[in-house]
């Protein structure tokens, strides 16, 4: 079909020309669409700029993106750990009615008593050593690295991590999934010793590493 | 005779529907602190961002620092995502935002990237031309403002409509169209100059 010559400054190429490239990638709602392509059969120079836009969109579609998820993941993933105070607020807590606040306001309320009561009974009945919990952490096991495990780690092998760089985990798992660790001696052969374990993803210092 | 361009079959497909039922579940786990969540949106999102961000910028590190950036703030704000737009919008206009700030912050020079590959199905031929052709294109796109860029990015290289655009970079319809308007006029003109040299 030959193209008719359309004024160029007509409403009709104004408009086909602000419209086309949202044509060219598919995006148009029916009328549009129709209006185009009826433009289109008519107007010679639009059917040319179609082509050349759509022959520009493809040269970088076509192309694979050049950045690397693992890496960027592992980075962006320590930038998470190093600031564990990150994550999102709670969506759930700032919907919650009000109603829910109060009754777990009174469950707390009603368990804390319970454990005064509790502790009481325990002093009457035997006023010899302090209690102490199984799990409780001297105030001086304060954490000095932090290991992120692999997914696939066996319990077996975080021990024997663990035992390799005299370490043991004193808090996590954070909800980045790193752990808090104390050891004995965090310098850098204790840190290497850990990393080079087959359980072990990633290890930092909390205290700063020389020429890290 | 027409060339033959893809129009939008105007019910939604499936798999779009899926992919973004899938992101708005994925956001609600985040909001709630997953970070496994969180990987698998950033793992989804990687590659559409880099080429997005890469396109508005062709200097590498500042690409992967904003990305990340753009990212953090996901997860530190998903909480704030409110179901009004698509989720892919509201993060296009996080790294969007993310870009424009960081493009204004530094005035680095660009490396351009003359090195790209383009698809191995073609003969050395049509991947030379197809690189220079890309070249060509991410030098001409560097001399547009960000706001015209981002506009062509979107278009051309996301396939997204105009309307979802505008929600992108925050202005009314008709400012989308002008800056695509200007943005390849400009570029039009820029790509003959690098012809012409």
């Amino acid at each position: 079909m030959k193209a008719r010559i359309l004024p160029l400054d007509s409403d009709e190429h104004r408009i086909a020309q602000a419209l086309l490239p949202w044509f060219v990638n598919g995006t148009l709602g029916a009328a549009e669409a129709s209006q185009m392509t009826s433009h289109l059969a008519q107007c010679g120079r639009c059917q040319a700029d179609a082509v050349a836009q759509a022959a520009l969109r493809a040269v970088v579609v076509d192309a694979e993106p050049r950045g690397n998820v693992d890496r960027d993941w592992t980075s962006l993933r320590s930038r998470l750990d190093a600031d564990p105070v990150a994550p999102p607020r709670r969506a759930a807590a700032t919907t919650r009615p009000w109603w829910k606040h109060g009754l777990q306001l009174a469950v707390a309320l009603q368990a804390g008593v319970m454990l005064v009561l509790a502790f009481a009974l325990i002093g009457i009945s035997s006023r010899t050593e302090p209690y102490r919990a199984l799990g409780a952490v001297p105030a001086s096991a304060e954490a000095n690295a932090l290991a992120v495990f692999r997914a696939d780690a066996s319990e077996k092998q975080m021990r024997e991590a663990l035992r390799a760089a005299s370490a043991r985990i004193v808090g996590g798992p954070t909800v980045t999934d790193a752990y808090l660790l104390r050891l004995g001696d965090p310098g850098p052969d204790a840190l290497a010793r850990l990393r080079a374990q087959p359980g072990v993803l990633r290890v930092e210092s909390l205290q700063g590493e020389p020429g890290r | 005779m027409l060339h033959k361009f893809p129009q939008r079959n105007h019910a939604v497909p499936a798999h779009k529907r899926s992919a973004d039922a899938s992101d708005v579940v994925l956001i609600g786990r985040v909001a709630a602190g997953d970070m496994r969540a969180f990987e698998t949106l950033y793992r989804t999102y990687h590659p559409r961002l880099d080429r997005f961000v890469g396109l508005m910028t062709s200097h590498r590190t500042l690409v992967e620092e904003v990305l990340n950036d753009a990212m953090l703030v996901v997860w530190k704000r998903s909480d704030t995502y409110n179901g009004q737009s698509k989720v892919s919008t509201w993060i296009f206009a996080i790294a969007y935002r993310t870009a424009l700030k960081a493009l204004r912050q530094r005035d680095e020079p660009v490396d351009m990237l003359t090195d790209e590959l383009a698809s191995d199905d073609a003969g050395p031929e049509q991947r030379l031309s197809a690189n220079q052709t890309r070249a060509s294109l991410l030098r001409a796109l560097d001399g547009l403002s960000a706001e015209q860029r981002s506009v062509l990015v979107l278009t051309y290289f996301h396939d997204l409509a105009y309307a979802e655009i505008a929600r992108i970079v925050d202005c009314p319809v008709d400012t989308v169209k002008t800056r695509m308007f200007h943005g390849r006029r400009r570029l039009r003109a820029l790509m003959c100059e690098e012809d012409r040299t």
